[in-house]
């Protein structure tokens, strides 16, 4: 190999500085552990969620005939060590982030505050819990109340003050939804207490 | 009979009045039904089957193959405009024509993918033409080991990729695959990992998956916002702005006739499905562009092979269907379904008895490849509107249509719940930075590879060595090791130009 290829591949090693610094140990307390869960919350939440799905699904497939899991066992044998190389690295992350940190004043107050909502601001969170309450109030209170009401709320809250504007709008959207997917359709929308 | 006799019998069956007009309304009901998230060919085909009684035998297939090939198309409206795939094929569209929406250039996307879609159709079907008795032995040479290859291979080239990041990449395939499982297993019929949920018992619903990680998402992200067009918004909705699409697509003529085989190929082997054709092409796109850092940014390359391939398919999906006797899709599934009304047996006689009808089909879908441009165009000029629409409307407005396309699938609230659950995963992996494509297309392409892969592990007697015994499956491993391999060789040779560069 050429001297100038074998330093260019020489480069790609880690430098002495990163492995001191992969290598120097993090001190280890409560509020790094506190830390450490932010961090992956914030940055990893789906690698943890597949983590447990992945668990939970070995659990549930233990002891089935073997017939029944011949493709979830090749899945599992390929995918389980992509998941732990997920986890490490997301650790290797946290642990590298560490180091920047120490250098820098943070407002781990605001930090926490934003984990908490993905980054997602209060409209964002409110449509999207307004989204969450419509579809658990269907089956319940039937999808036509629920859909005007749902309408109604989300138009306001989206800026639309006129009332009248509001009335025309869910009447004619209603009226659509209802010409097209129940009429020519023939689809039964799911019926509650109301309609 | 020779080529010709056939041809014009086959013509002579397609060109009546009667015939030409059941087309037309067929391609006009697919653009309408593929744009609506939750409706697809399959279902407006079975929902049209009762009506199509009264019809001749060519008649109702000709009436269903305007329905297969107008949704197609109709898919990628929503897709672009609400980052919302309106059938499973327009889900690679949602990458490259939704951000093109976003920077005000909705009628382009639609005029590239409407030229797109159409070209393909026109190739994909001359082509079949001409070929089809060798389209059948292309058919017959894949076998279930063959596909089981193809899917695999789909998904790791979009997981490696798409994204930053390789390793997230395969985390989200994988479980992608695993939720596809969350069903009966196909051999003995046990559930697996259905929470006690009937529900789960026959297979994972794709559409509220689809619907939920692509749309919900982009929705959220929305709120805010005045409008979803962020760029001129007075040039949305002109003819110049659509044939500036259709200027965009004829300069790329090599991506175009590339992806329109690689969907014709994936169309003649029977349940590879059109996500398989869509993403593969799209996968080959970024692979041969010159400029890749614009892939997931409003790529016309990328929209260009989303959609050329998944109108490809079309074409190609005949050939299985009415020369093996196998659908090639949920949509031909109907198509057979119809035969069996008029009173026919579907199988591989039906060319033999009915040579005139398999070619009127496969001219209608050349035919409709030149009618959808028509009412596409005018089509696409009014619904690109909606990203000049206040957003205080539009937004619940497709929050509505979304909960509407995840019940009106399988009727099932449950359906609703899980367009909801996969919503929020959706926020999470955006948020994230986890790339959603690879779950979707897990999900999509788990029952094509668990049913292949099962098959073949039986017609083995459980070695491993079919997977490697034909000269088809040597080459996707070549082709699985080319796409695992040259993502981290090509981002080891960046690190060392990019350490040398701030050496020197």
């Amino acid at each position: 190999m050429a001297p100038a290829q074998a330093g260019l591949l020489l480069q790609l090693l880690p430098s002495r500085t990163d492995s001191e610094q992969l290598i120097q140990p993090v001190k280890v307390d409560e509020g790094m552990l506190k830390k450490y869960l932010v961090f992956m919350y914030e940055k990893h939440l789906f690698s943890i969620l597949a983590a447990a799905f992945v668990i939970a699904y070995i659990v549930s497939i233990s002891g089935m005939p073997a017939k029944s899991i011949i493709f979830p066992k090749l899945l599992l044998y390929g995918g389980v060590p992509i998941l732990v190389w997920n986890l490490v690295a997301a650790t290797v992350e946290f642990i590298k982030s560490q180091r920047k940190v120490r250098e820098e004043d943070r407002e781990l107050d605001g930090e926490e505050k934003h984990a908490k909502t993905m980054g997602l601001d209060r409209p964002k969170l409110i449509v999207l819990g307004a989204t969450v309450l419509y579809v658990l109030a269907i089956p319940v209170l039937g999808f036509g109340f629920s859909t005007i009401v749902y309408l109604v709320f989300l138009t306001f809250y989206l800026g639309v003050r006129h009332i009248g504007k509001i009335v025309l709008y869910v009447a004619v959207y209603y009226a659509f939804v209802y010409a097209v997917f129940v009429y020519w359709m023939k689809l039964n929308l799911p019926k509650g207490i109301l309609f | 009979m020779d080529f010709f006799a056939l041809l014009a019998q086959g013509a002579d069956t397609l060109f009546t009045f009667t015939n030409l007009l059941l087309l037309s309304v067929g391609v006009c009901l697919g653009i309408f039904a593929g744009s609506l998230p939750g409706l697809s060919s399959s279902n407006t085909c079975a929902i049209m089957l009762p009506l199509t009684l009264g019809m001749s035998m060519e008649g109702a297939l000709i009436f269903m193959v305007g329905i297969y090939c107008g949704a197609q198309y109709g898919g990628a409206i929503p897709a672009i405009l609400l980052r919302t795939p309106g059938t499973t094929g327009a889900g690679a569209t949602t990458i490259e024509g939704y951000p093109m929406s976003l920077q005000g250039k909705a009628d382009v996307a639609l005029g590239v993918s409407l030229l797109s879609s159409s070209l393909a159709g026109i190739i994909a079907s001359v082509v079949c033409l001409a070929i089809i008795k060798s389209a059948a032995n292309i058919a017959l040479s894949f076998g279930p080991a063959e596909v089981f290859l193809l899917a695999l291979t789909g998904i790791l080239l979009i997981a490696s990729l798409l994204g930053d990041s390789v390793r997230k990449g395969l985390l989200s395939g994988f479980i992608g695959l695993l939720l596809s499982t969350m069903s009966a297993d196909p051999l003995l019929g046990k559930p697996r990992l259905n929470f006690g949920f009937l529900e789960l018992y026959d297979e994972f619903p794709m559409i509220p998956a689809l619907v939920g990680l692509f749309a919900i998402p982009a929705l959220i992200d929305l709120v805010g916002k005045k409008r979803i067009a962020e760029g001129d918004i007075q040039k949305i909705g002109t003819i110049a702005q659509t044939l500036k699409g259709f200027k965009e697509t004829i300069a790329r003529p090599f991506n175009l006739i590339r992806s329109t085989f690689i969907g014709l190929l994936v169309g003649i082997l029977p349940g590879a499905g059109i996500e398989t054709a869509s993403f593969l092409a799209y996968g080959q796109a970024k692979i041969w562009s010159k400029d890749k850092k614009t892939f997931g940014k409003g790529n016309i390359d990328g929209l260009i092979a989303a959609e050329s391939s998944n109108n490809a398919v079309t074409a190609g999906a005949l050939v299985p269907t009415f020369l093996l006797g196998i659908p090639g899709s949920a949509t031909m599934a109907v198509m057979l379904a119809s035969l069996t009304l008029h009173g026919v047996t579907p199988g591989p006689q039906v060319l033999q008895r009915f040579p005139s009808t398999v070619y009127a089909l496969l001219l209608a879908t050349l035919v409709a490849s030149i009618i959808f441009i028509i009412f596409g165009f005018y089509y696409n000029r009014m619904v690109s509107q909606v990203t000049r629409m206040n957003l205080a409307y539009l937004l619940p407005a497709t929050f509505v249509i979304c909960v509407i396309g995840a019940y009106a699938v399988r009727y099932f609230t449950f359906d609703v719940y899980l367009l909801i659950i996969f919503g929020v995963l959706g926020v999470i992996m955006h948020r994230q930075k986890y790339p959603y494509l690879p779950l979707i297309l897990g999900l999509v392409m788990g029952p094509i590879a668990e049913d292949n892969y099962s098959r073949a592990i039986a017609l083995s007697n459980g070695s491993f060595k079919i997977f490697f015994a034909s000269d088809v499956a040597k080459i996707m491993w070549a082709v699985i090791l080319v796409v695992l391999i040259v993502p981290r060789v090509s981002g080891l040779l960046r690190k060392i130009r990019a350490k040398s560069q701030s050496r020197s």
